[in-house]
């Protein structure tokens, strides 16, 4: 159970990332956040 | 579209194409290994026959049956408990591949811990296989983690509270499985790991119990056999044996209050005489340089060298290194020894292998040689 819970808190961080991806106007800053999307996406996907 | 929408959309392709590659390396570790069962192979079965919640996970451990046929002992040996140890695992690919049983019956699990061999450890920086020649052919296998892959069973807690001793251990821990017996049936994935071996030594009667392990050279307990108050004598006529062959093993007593271990909870709650060894793995330890296939390999370390001619650290490293043939040798020495020691203490409970290569072969001819 808990485990599924945190799948869905990474998603919803996943959603809030690429919102503020698309709000943020400095590309050093996009980039940053486009790394964080990273691991939580093969976190989410369970393949690391 | 804004110019830095633009900017995000390339970006998220981009995230896309990073983690589609990442994922192809991470996916291959699911691949499993070729282990070719050898001549005394009598049936291949899964873990999962003693925990059928185990049954379609990456934790369903292959199962290899050796037997004679014939009355006698029945004995067990898990390699791969961490899969990051490779001679534990390549020992029991040896011993699955190359021996036959006379007498007496040999249950095999070369990666008990199978989730352990689809990833490797964080921040280490391992490979993610090594590859060994064989008689016919390149064979390459998987370089795991400590424990349990973490997907199976994330989050770590922060606190691991050991079942049913309550023993508090740090969180990662929970995936350790030499910290997890006797394990529960509906517990976490490495605790029904645990609790499936345990039904197996219940179920196939076994008599002797063998967990095969390494450790960084700097760790006290290595080129060592730890056993449960039951098999001190065993183990202590064992290790006079290796003694007038020049082979050096400490006899380390399992701490009585420390559970989890193999050699505690078998040894408390089954009637087996379990048997744990060490040899020394640089790429283990704190010290080591260059962390590559040739490590596991050949086992030569600059690092450890300078340590060791420095003479500053209480450490077991050989100058001319610790190759992998070196330390399968002594894992199939020292159980050797061992089998021998209690046919002298029981004799009715007799087993005999057949093509079990001598340590010095071993140190000859590698491990390859012994591998289809």
């Amino acid at each position: 159970m808990l485990h599924w819970t945190y799948v869905v808190i990474a998603a919803f961080v996943v959603v809030l990332v690429i919102r503020e991806l698309f709000a943020e106007r400095n590309w050093r800053n996009q980039v940053a956040l486009a790394l964080v999307l990273i691991p939580l996406l093969l976190r989410i996907l369970h393949i690391k | 579209m804004n110019r830095h929408h633009i900017m995000a959309v390339a970006l998220l392709v981009a995230v896309a194409l990073v983690c589609t590659l990442a994922a192809r390396e991470f996916v291959s570790m699911y691949r499993p290994d070729e282990i070719i069962p050898g001549p005394g192979v009598k049936t291949v079965g899964a873990l999962s026959k003693y925990l059928g919640n185990l049954i379609g996970t990456s934790s369903d451990a292959s199962v290899y049956y050796l037997d004679s046929g014939k009355p006698g002992a029945t004995v067990l040996v898990l390699g791969g408990t961490h899969p990051n140890e490779p001679a534990g695992f390549m020992t029991a690919v040896v011993l699955t591949e190359h021996v036959t049983v006379l007498e007496g019956k040999l249950i095999v699990i070369p990666q008990v811990c199978a989730s352990g061999f689809t990833c490797t450890d964080p921040l280490e920086g391992y490979p993610q296989s090594y590859s060994v020649q064989s008689e016919s052919k390149v064979r390459t296998f998987r370089f795991g983690s400590r424990g349990s892959n973490p997907i199976a069973e994330w989050p770590d807690p922060l606190v691991f509270l050991q079942y049913p001793s309550g023993q508090q251990l740090s969180g990662n821990e929970t995936r350790n499985l030499n910290r997890s017996y006797p394990g529960r049936s509906e517990g976490t994935v490495t605790e029904r790991i645990a609790y499936a071996v345990m039904q197996l030594i219940d179920r196939e009667k076994v008599d002797y119990a063998f967990d095969l392990h390494e450790a960084a050279p700097e760790i006290p307990i290595i080129n060592a056999i730890v056993t449960h108050e039951k098999g001190k004598d065993i183990a202590a006529s064992a290790l006079f044996t290796l003694e007038t062959e020049n082979l050096q093993f400490a006899l380390e007593m399992s701490p009585v209050n420390f559970h989890g271990l193999s050699h505690r909870e078998w040894g408390d709650r089954s009637s087996v005489f379990p048997f744990l060894m060490e040899t020394s793995n640089p790429i283990q330890g704190r010290l080591r340089g260059k962390t590559e296939e040739a490590l596991i390999l050949q086992g030569t370390d600059e690092k450890y060298k300078e340590a060791a001619h420095l003479g500053t650290m209480r450490i077991t490293y050989e100058l001319t290194g610790e190759p992998l043939a070196r330390r399968v040798g002594r894992h199939l020495r020292g159980f050797q020894a061992i089998l021998n020691a209690s046919m002298e203490a029981a004799p009715e409970k007799r087993i005999v292998l057949q093509g079990l290569p001598t340590y010095e072969q071993m140190l000859e001819r590698g491990v390859g040689a012994y591998l289809k």
